[in-house]
């Protein structure tokens, strides 16, 4: 080795591995183009925040990755596994690594709230009845929902059923939780508390994240790295400063929403 | 080429809609072939059938019994009041009962169970689609056919001949009561119906009641689980599983009834 190298390269901290890797993705759904060549790559432990407008194809991404769309060309890797080229048999695998909490929290009608958060211990883990139980009361705790067992879903506030539906997602322990629209259609402060809540769990829990969003408040207050999308493709990608700092007049204009939002009249 | 935004032509038009025809019944066809092979491995969920059971089954009995009843009634009201002008009293018991078990029973209780079963599996299950339950079941590694779709078509498969078997002896008895009202014997009816009755009929029209019960849960969960949108979806959904699935009891019913009889 040169004597003259720099001496803090040999203490520079080795990158986190790539959890997710989303190589020149496409799709089109008819004649529509929903994704226009995306690459994206997400590190382990990142809380990775993906915004855009309704309708730009952020949760087409989304779907791409836990394999509820199939990508028309490119390569989606997930846990260094080729997710695009796996047989349906074996992606079910990769789906236990990871939890999913969708934009209408979609809990399961026909069951209470104690149920839902069981169903993926009492399909995939060999639990006694008191394990399951003691195991949900943790999960309802952990997004301070204890004691709400036996409510059925419909008894719920859209904020309430949020938090279990990330609570059903954590049940398996993931390594990765992808979280689509997280606040959509919650209250500013409602929405502020589950902000808070996926930014406990990536502390206290290590998981990495990826949060698809229209709002810039949650992108900012969520994202260790933040990529914005417009009609398909991603405009740019990188941290939140990256990004402020772009010159794009897409992103300005969108970030631009913010500022007018706590204009004072 | 065709300039956008033209009138179609009527070929082109019935083109698509054979088009859009085929590719439902491809995509129709592979979920069965899903939920058979979960059947041939021994793989389905024992409490969701037993639960489909009774919500197919069980629940389905009051009305069952209404339209069995009154389906033997007019049976008998009808056939009564001609054969009694010809001399004919020794064959209302069996034109009844026989018509029971081949048909009336089967069909009218198919029918029935199609607005009843097939409509609430549609909207359930499209319910679920539009609300993400099951993309969620499926990001829980849980095979919506598995789960949702092999419990129903079990369900109605096991639940049907039960239903049709039930509105075979109501509408028998009640085929009884107005015969006999309308002055007919106890004994010459009873001897009529035994005489004329063979438990092979019986058997057939159980059979062509267990094919409709598959037609109505294959129907309403492939149309439930094929709804877009948000309400409206749902409702076109349950509107289609009815109105396939009767379209569809009628028309297998014949050609049953071709190698049955």
């Amino acid at each position: 080795m040169p004597a003259d190298l720099p001496a803090p390269l040999a203490h520079a901290p080795a990158p986190e591995p790539v959890v997710v890797a989303v190589r020149d993705v496409w799709k089109s759904f008819g004649t529509k183009t929903a994704l226009a060549g995306v690459s994206l790559e997400v590190r382990r432990g990142e809380v990775q925040v993906i915004m855009g407008p309704s309708g730009c194809g952020k949760s087409v991404l989304l779907k791409h990755l836990v394999a509820l769309l199939r990508p028309d060309r490119g390569e989606i890797w997930v846990f260094d596994r080729p997710l695009h080229a796996l047989p349906d048999g074996e992606i079910d695998a990769l789906r236990i690594r990871m939890g999913v909490v969708f934009q209408s929290a979609a809990l399961f009608d026909s069951m209470s709230v104690g149920d839902n958060v069981a169903f993926p211990l009492r399909r995939h883990r060999r639990l006694t009845p008191d394990a399951v139980a003691r195991r949900v009361a943790e999960l309802l705790a952990m997004v301070e929902m204890s004691g709400t067992e036996a409510l059925p879903p419909a008894a719920l506030s859209g904020g309430m059923r949020k938090r279990v539906g990330i609570a059903r997602a954590l049940a398996l322990d993931p390594e990765l939780i992808l979280y689509d629209e997280p606040t959509s259609g919650l209250d500013p402060l409602t929405a502020r508390t589950v902000d808070d809540l996926i930014l406990r769990l990536r502390r206290d829990l290590g998981v990495t994240s990826i949060v698809v969003t229209h709002s810039v408040d949650s992108a900012f207050r969520l994202a260790d790295r933040l990529a914005v999308m417009e009609a398909g493709r991603l405009l740019a990608s990188g941290t939140p400063a990256e990004i402020v700092a772009s010159g794009h007049p897409f992103i300005r204009q969108f970030l631009d929403t913010r500022a007018t939002e706590v204009k004072p009249p | 080429m065709a300039r956008r935004g033209a009138l179609t032509s009527p070929v082109e038009a019935l083109g698509g809609v054979i088009l859009r025809a085929l590719a439902e019944t491809g995509r129709a066809a592979l979920m069965l072939r899903a939920a058979a092979g979960w059947l041939l491995r021994g793989r389905w969920e024992f409490r969701e059938t037993v639960r489909q059971i009774n919500a197919v089954g069980v629940d389905s009995v009051p009305i069952v019994l209404i339209t069995g009843l009154f389906a033997g009634m007019v049976l008998a009201y009808q056939t009564a009041r001609q054969l009694l002008t010809y001399g004919g009293a020794g064959f209302v018991g069996g034109l009844v009962g026989l018509s029971m078990a081949r048909e009336a029973a089967p069909v009218f209780t198919a029918i029935t169970a199609a607005g009843r079963v097939g409509a609430g599996i549609a909207a359930e299950l499209g319910a679920m689609s539009v609300t993400e339950q099951t993309d969620a079941l499926r990001v829980l590694a849980v095979d919506p056919v598995r789960y949702l779709v092999v419990p129903r078509l079990v369900a109605a498969a096991f639940a049907m001949p039960g239903l049709t078997m039930l509105a075979n002896v109501v509408g028998s008895l009640g085929g009884f009561l107005v015969a006999t009202s309308v002055g007919l014997s106890s004994s010459t009816y009873t001897l009529s119906l035994q005489q004329f009755l063979l438990p092979y009929d019986v058997l057939a029209g159980l059979v062509k009641a267990t094919c409709f019960g598959v037609i109505i849960a294959a129907v309403g969960c492939f149309r439930g689980l094929s709804a877009v949108g948000g309400a409206d979806g749902v409702g076109r959904a349950t509107t289609g599983a009815v109105v396939t699935a009767v379209v569809l009891i009628l028309v297998v019913n014949y050609f049953l009834n071709l190698i049955f009889f």
